[in-house]
């Protein structure tokens, strides 16, 4: 129980700091993401496709514009 | 897809040949236009043997794009092929994707400022292949052709193709650690040499398998390191990374569990040093009651923050309470804040989604829903406006042919 009440205080100190960031590559959540295609959709780069059940993101082909962080259901791209 | 995931397991017996199939229809609409919005009419079969299947699956996608709060919709139809064939240890796999537009959509393509294409669709076959080694261990392969129907504003074909291959090799140990190498290549050309590009990666992972505590609690945890090669849209190149990921999960009664799930990775950029890339953590509850009725209740509650080159935040509500003989009464309210290119807004917009509705199962041969939502969101002054979702899905069973 203690461990995991430690894990939890991590993760709201995680919440509460904004760490400097430096990422060109999206992340997709695989526990979250159900294979809906939505982010497959609204991609104007064609940068996304569905394999077997979890979106895959081509890095060359991403411009980061986040229309699919913005669209996916889950969250699960960010 | 969806219907992979809805679809129960069928266990085939022996000797047998069975058929199964799913039909769903889903529809959104709401007061933003006139227009319907997005209706997605989906049909999934499937005949298995003991040693072999073959799957069937169609999506037809009917949509637009309007709206205050742009849809990006596509219409179009994406059918897919699905087969395998199992030799004692060895599994093949053949696959085709067909996907056509209706109506040409744009795509951008290259470096920026990126050119405008027009695509009509694709075809994709591709195959894989799964070996089952004694001592837990796994190998797969697969490789996949992408053909894109793809042509510029003067109507030149692009001849823009993609090949792709990869695969993985996973070991489970007996101290029950997890080894995972991944690789994956892609290599897209075309006939302007601008457009063509290549990138590749290969990760190296270790993770457990649940670990049992006390007090019914269990944790996993995964590390990873992928290298990566090629360039970015910018010409840079792709950074390394390793991920770094925690999940917990306490059921402190059967009907109660809750768990937090904390990501964390950081980019490798070659001469330039490390910087932190992502940061995520999540937190989930749900409570399960009534569990002898014929559709049990629950009530879930989720939250999500995370940290990259943008931030996201994101807290939902939903619940399913059973109220007579598979009817039930839908509960669910998302509270989001996202990065956005929508006019007007804020560059990061939050939006608030609160809705009820009725849902009726008839075993798991029926399914039928519809959800009323009120939708609020920041753009140039606060918008709201209502939206209407709803699906019907059948499934008709296990037919022994």
């Amino acid at each position: 129980m203690t461990r995991f009440a430690s894990a939890f205080l991590l993760l709201l100190l995680l919440c509460c700091c904004k760490a400097p960031t430096d990422s060109t590559q999206l992340m997709v959540d695989g526990d979250l993401c159900y294979g809906c295609g939505r982010c497959e959709e609204v991609c104007p780069y064609g940068a996304i496709e569905v394999v077997d059940g979890d979106a895959v993101i081509d890095p060359t082909l991403c411009h980061l514009c986040y229309r699919c962080v913005e669209e996916c259901p889950k969250g699960a791209i960010y | 897809m969806r219907a992979l995931l809805l679809l129960p397991i069928v266990a085939a017996m022996a000797g047998a040949t069975v058929f199964e199939q799913l039909a769903v229809v889903d529809f959104r609409s709401d007061s933003l236009s006139p227009s319907p919005a997005r209706t997605e009419i989906e049909w999934f079969g499937r005949v298995a043997g003991d040693m072999w299947w073959v799957e069937l699956e169609d999506s037809y996608l009917l949509s637009d794009s309007g709206g205050l709060v742009p849809r990006w919709n596509r219409t179009g139809n994406d059918l897919r092929f699905d087969g395998g064939v199992r030799l004692e240890t060895i599994t093949v796999s053949p696959d085709l994707r067909w996907v056509s537009r209706s109506e040409s959509d744009s795509l951008l393509l290259g470096e920026a400022p990126s050119s405008l294409l027009e695509q009509k669709g694709y075809i994709r076959p591709g195959g894989s292949i799964e070996l089952n080694l004694p001592g837990e261990v796994h190998l797969s392969g697969f490789g996949r052709t992408w053909m894109r129907d793809l042509s510029d504003e003067k109507g030149v074909e692009a001849g823009w193709s993609t090949d792709s291959f990869g695969g993985t090799l996973s070991w489970t140990s007996p101290l029950g650690v997890i080894l995972d190498v991944d690789g994956l290549s892609y290599s897209h050309t075309a006939d302007s040499p601008e457009l063509d590009t290549e990138w590749s990666s290969l990760q190296v992972g270790l993770g457990t398998r649940p670990l049992s505590l006390p007090a019914r609690t269990q944790i996993m945890a995964s590390a990873g390191y992928r290298f990566n090669d090629g360039e970015d849209y910018l010409g840079d190149p792709l950074s390394n990374r390793v991920n770094l990921r925690l999940r917990a999960v306490q059921t402190p009664r059967p009907t109660f569990s809750y768990n937090v799930t904390l990501t964390t990775s950081f980019d490798n950029h070659h001469q330039e040093g490390w910087t932190q890339a992502t940061t995520a953590g999540g937190v989930r509850a749900a409570v399960t009651f009534d569990r002898g009725a014929t559709v049990p209740s629950n009530v879930v509650l989720g939250g999500m923050y995370t940290v990259s080159a943008i931030s996201t935040a994101r807290f939902e509500l939903s619940s399913r309470l059973h109220v007579y003989r598979g009817l039930s009464v839908l509960l669910d309210g998302t509270f989001r804040r996202t990065p956005t290119d929508v006019p007007g807004a804020p560059a990061e917009r939050r939006s608030a989604t609160l809705g009820s509705g009725l849902e009726y199962r008839l075993g798991s041969y029926v399914r039928a829903w519809a959800l009323i939502e009120h939708n609020r969101t920041e753009l140039s002054e606060n918008e709201a406006w209502g939206s209407m979702r709803g699906g019907l899905e059948l499934y008709p069973g296990v037919v022994l042919l």
